[in-house]
């Protein structure tokens, strides 16, 4: 008789391990890298904007409109970076270039549509003159348009063309801030407010167009299919949590100071704590050698470990070969884990140290620096925490990461939230304590997950390919197919 | 009372020998009611039934090999727990151990509360674990990714079945070992019936021969796809409450893998004699025919090159090859190449599948070039109408054709080697120019069959059989 149980002839034994590289060592670039040098040009603008005589209700309403356009464009756009990041990865992978730049397209235009969506709300109604409504506007929406484009520029790996960009972009700013409020533009409402305003979207705007230039340049190639990347949300949804949990954690205590009785409000427009905001900015300022160092590092030697992993997985290796790598692997992860916390620890507390001459030499007020202090002590943990989350993303232990974002957003709101009516010299713990908490818990999954990743590389796979299904995936294939 | 057949890759799907056994059974017994669990390969593979099934079959259940698509196969594993014992028969049973507790390890491993689904358990700490300690054991210096995903490949389609729900009935009756033994095995644990098991061949050995010339696994993997197959065997062996053969030899064979003795019994296939018309003209010598589907088994390549002989000898010679060619296309184009080069077109004729009985008249003599067979009911067909055979010495063909034990009816036919074309067409020359000899032969074959392999005495074992223990 014809048994069937041995004819089927199908061997799921397959090769479709995680050998690719996930480009998510942007996040790194785009949480600090231009958000520090951004933040840096606008407190050069702030030290310009010293020298002349301007008033305080206009300063306060430039910072503001900063502080919202950047707070606010990164919670629109993080949680699309870490998806559309892992699409952008798995298209190079599979050499399918022309789906990068429509992906870009399709992107661009929900972000675009939601921004404006968010900017009629929100100025609904607002005092302020239309030329400023309209240039806070452009500020957003141009700023939500860089972070995206980032994300391809660091999966292209052209670093040199993003710095180029915020220098040129920073040059121009702090040039026409100078012109502008030398000569200002005669605005008949808050005159070096709208001037200074004016300088920084422009610089922006450069910043912007050298970005996008490079991009075509990069991807040059397209097809119709724009909202492919829309299947991503089905089969990696938990990355858009990640990421939007991750952002709204950072910035949570910032909303609920701002709501307490530390926070003021501008003409009906906007929420600030100038103190708790300026500091902020300033502590995250600190993190740049995290940032670099990471970002370096994850090209060079953790690249190479994690490939020696990845080959002895696929390539015929005995298992106590495949634990053998895996040992020098984690041994490797756990030394540059080490050097950055020690490097960081070293700038963060070296900086805490000299705080209190540094801001009387630079012109801040005295008071910034306790809080400045504890914030940037939070920095410091937030920073390490997204290198110990990144890594958790790159052997795909996705719910773990979520879990992360998820205790870092929860505990913030809850203990900014106790703490903030003790007065204000306990603002900033909360973002402190919960960083701390959510860095440690970070580790100990890492370390945990690590410890069984043999278990996790081959039961975490999908154990037979089947077509996806989901909400999003039938979505995507419904708008591929009307082209 | 009700009875459930179950069969893989068979009835009502494929037309062939057990195909049309099974039909003849349900046919015969009307008092009884039937359920087919019907194990097929993959839902989009399902061909068209090919039977008009009798009022007495109630229910069709077709189960399928590859619904593990059905699951995700992303899913998390889930913790397991099991007891000292559950643990021990499990662990044997993933190794395929012929010591295996069959009733503990099948009853836990087929219940998706306990274990979760195939994918959850074959993701969980605890499998990963056992799989681990078992390659460190006896494999400890083999490609280990190789190995992982040859065993999951082994055990998802195999878990999957085996958690497959069933019909209710009073007795369960599973036409081979591999997984229709299996699942009657399962359902004999789940509801506490009777499992009858009936083999055509011996479907260990099949496989075994299907695994070794197969070139898509390596070496060591026969192996463990042998044992597979054979510990699957020896669970319905040693569990099954009778354990039925076509014929002695094979009976022998049931044994040895594991059979108690007295669960066994040999029920020789059957057919109704006066159905057929008893043959009177010997005269006529042209029609050669072989009655089989046209499938790598039935070697029919042999056939061809065969006939080639004979035809250059006696030129006004035909053969029809009656059955269908559907079932492995390839293989059926292979043959109809090989007429071509042969130059046999207009000789060789493939009839497709049509009604035998219509045939037999036309036909001289038959033939049947078999690698492998069990008791070829179009053997006995033949034979009841009084057609002398040409037959491999494969299964019972010998016993059929030279009779065993007591039997003093003389010859029906001539057995030759298989894969040999040359002895076949020698055979089939000598009995075309030998008219004598044809009429001698194709009596001694009705005689036969009319004596020792009756429908009744066949329809009525099994009528005992059931009654017996679906009390």
């Amino acid at each position: 008789m014809a048994g069937i149980g041995f004819t089927l002839k199908k061997l799921f034994y397959k090769d479709t391990f995680t050998d690719r590289f996930r480009a998510y060592a942007f996040s790194s670039m785009v949480a600090a890298g231009p958000w520090l040098s951004a933040v840096l040009v606008v407190n050069l603008l702030l030290l310009v904007a010293e020298h002349f005589i301007i008033a305080p209700a206009d300063r306060y309403l430039f910072m503001s409109t900063i502080v919202y356009g950047f707070i606010f464009s990164q919670l629109l756009t993080a949680p699309w970076q870490f998806v559309i990041s892992r699409y952008i990865s798995d298209r190079l992978f599979q050499k399918e270039y022309d789906y990068i730049q429509s992906s870009f397209m399709g992107l661009v235009k929900i972000v675009f549509t939601l921004a404006l969506v968010l900017v009629v709300a929100f100025y609904f109604g607002t005092p302020l003159p239309i030329y400023y409504v309209f240039m806070s506007a452009s500020l957003f929406l141009i700023l939500s348009l860089v972070w995206i484009l980032m994300v391809y520029m660091s999966a292209a790996k052209d670093y040199q063309a993003i710095a180029r960009a915020f220098v040129w972009g920073g040059l121009v700013s702090v040039a026409l801030s100078m012109v502008l409020l030398a000569q200002p533009i005669d605005f008949p409402q808050h005159l070096y407010a709208s001037n200074l305003l004016l300088a920084y979207v422009a610089g922006l705007f450069v910043t912007f167009l050298l970005l996008i230039r490079t991009f075509f340049a990069v991807f040059a190639f397209s097809n119709q299919l724009e909202f492919d990347f829309v299947r991503y949300l089905n089969k990696v949804g938990s990355l858009f949590f990640t990421g939007l949990l991750y952002t709204a954690a950072i910035w949570i205590d910032t909303i609920l100071v701002w709501n307490s009785e530390h926070g003021r409000i501008i003409y009906d427009t906007y929420r600030f704590a100038l103190l708790y905001d300026h500091a902020k900015f300033l502590a995250f300022l600190t993190i740049i050698p995290t940032s670099v160092l990471f970002l370096v590092y994850v090209e060079t030697e953790f690249y190479d470990s994690f490939k020696k992993y990845f080959q002895a997985v696929r390539s015929k290796s005995t298992f106590a070969e495949i634990v053998a790598a895996r040992k020098s692997m984690v041994q490797i992860i756990y030394r540059h884990i080490v050097y950055l916390l020690e490097r960081q620890v070293l700038t963060t507390f070296t900086i805490i140290v000299l705080a209190n001459p540094l801001f009387v030499s630079l012109g801040f007020s005295v008071l910034l620096v306790d809080v400045f202090r504890i914030t940037a002590l939070a920095a410091l943990c937030s920073a390490i925490m997204l290198v110990v989350l990144l890594m958790l993303l790159y052997f795909e232990a996705r719910l773990e990461a979520l879990l992360v974002s998820a205790v870092f957003f929860v505990a913030n709101a809850v203990l900014t939230a106790t703490f903030m009516p003790l007065g204000s010299a306990y603002l900033g713990l909360g973002l402190f304590l919960s960083a701390l908490m959510a860095l440690l818990l970070a580790i100990w999954l890492l370390a945990v997950y690590l410890k069984r990743l043999e278990y996790t590389t081959f039961t975490g796979q999908p154990y037979f390919a089947q077509p996806e299904k989901g909400l999003f995936i039938s979505l995507a294939d419904h708008l591929n197919a009307r082209n | 009372m009700e009875v459930a057949l179950i069969l893989e890759g068979s009835y009502p799907y494929t037309t062939g020998g057990l195909s049309s056994w099974t039909q003849q059974l349900m046919e015969h017994l009307p008092d009884k009611r039937f359920k087919i669990v019907s194990i097929m390969p993959g839902r989009a593979t399902l061909p068209s039934v090919k039977y008009r099934m009798p009022k007495n079959v109630v229910e069709v259940h077709t189960l399928f090999l590859e619904d593990y698509m059905l699951l995700s196969p992303h899913k998390r594993g889930r913790s397991v727990r099991l007891t000292q014992d559950e643990q021990k028969a499990v662990e044997n049973f993933l190794a395929f151990d012929i010591l295996t507790d069959w009733e503990l390890a099948i009853t836990t491993l087929s219940n998706v509360n306990k274990i979760g689904t195939s994918v959850e358990f074959l993701k969980s700490e605890y499998f990963w674990e056992y799989l681990l300690d078992r390659y460190q054991q006896d494999y400890a210096a083999k490609d280990f990714n190789r190995h992982f995903w040859s065993l999951i490949s082994m055990y998802v389609p195999l878990l999957t079945l085996i958690q497959q729900e069933g019909p209710r009935a009073d007795v369960y009756h599973s036409l081979s070992t591999g997984y229709a033994g299996l699942m009657g095995l399962v359902y004999k644990f789940r509801y506490g019936k009777p499992l009858i098991l009936t083999e055509h061949g011996i479907y260990a050995r099949e496989r075994e021969e299907e695994i070794i010339n197969a070139s898509w696994v390596a070496d060591d993997f026969k192996t463990i796809w042998i044992r597979y197959f054979y510990a699957m065997s020896t669970g319905v062996y040693k569990s099954a409450d009778m354990v039925a053969s076509l014929f002695n030899r094979n009976r022998d064979i049931q044994i040895e893998l594991g059979s108690p003795s007295a669960k066994t019994v040999v029920i020789p296939n059957g057919v109704q004699v006066e159905s057929y018309a008893e043959r009177t003209n010997w005269d006529n010598r042209t029609n050669i025919g072989a009655i089989l589907r046209v499938v790598h088994i039935k070697d029919v390549k042999t056939l061809i090159r065969a006939f080639k002989i004979v035809n250059s000898e006696l030129p006004d010679t035909k053969l029809f090859i009656i059955g269908s060619g559907d079932e492995d296309l390839e293989y059926y184009l292979e043959c109809k190449q090989l007429v071509d080069l042969l130059l046999l077109n207009g000789k060789v004729e493939f009839t497709g599948q049509v009604d035998i009985q219509t045939y037999l008249p036309l036909l001289d003599l038959l033939v049947l070039t078999s690698l492998s067979e069990g008791q070829p009911l179009v053997m006995l067909e033949g034979m009841a109408a009084g057609l002398p055979f040409v037959a491999t010495d494969v299964g019972s063909c010998s016993e059929l054709l030279l009779g065993q034990g007591d039997d003093s009816i003389g010859p029906a036919g001539i057995i030759v080697p298989p894969v040999s074309p040359e002895e076949t067409a020698q055979a089939i020359t000598v009995l075309l120019q030998d008219q004598a000899m044809r009429s001698e032969m194709g009596k001694n074959a009705r005689l036969r069959v009319e004596k020792y392999y009756n429908q009744g005495q066949f329809i009525e074992s099994y009528r005992q059989a059931y009654d017996r223990l679906g009390k």
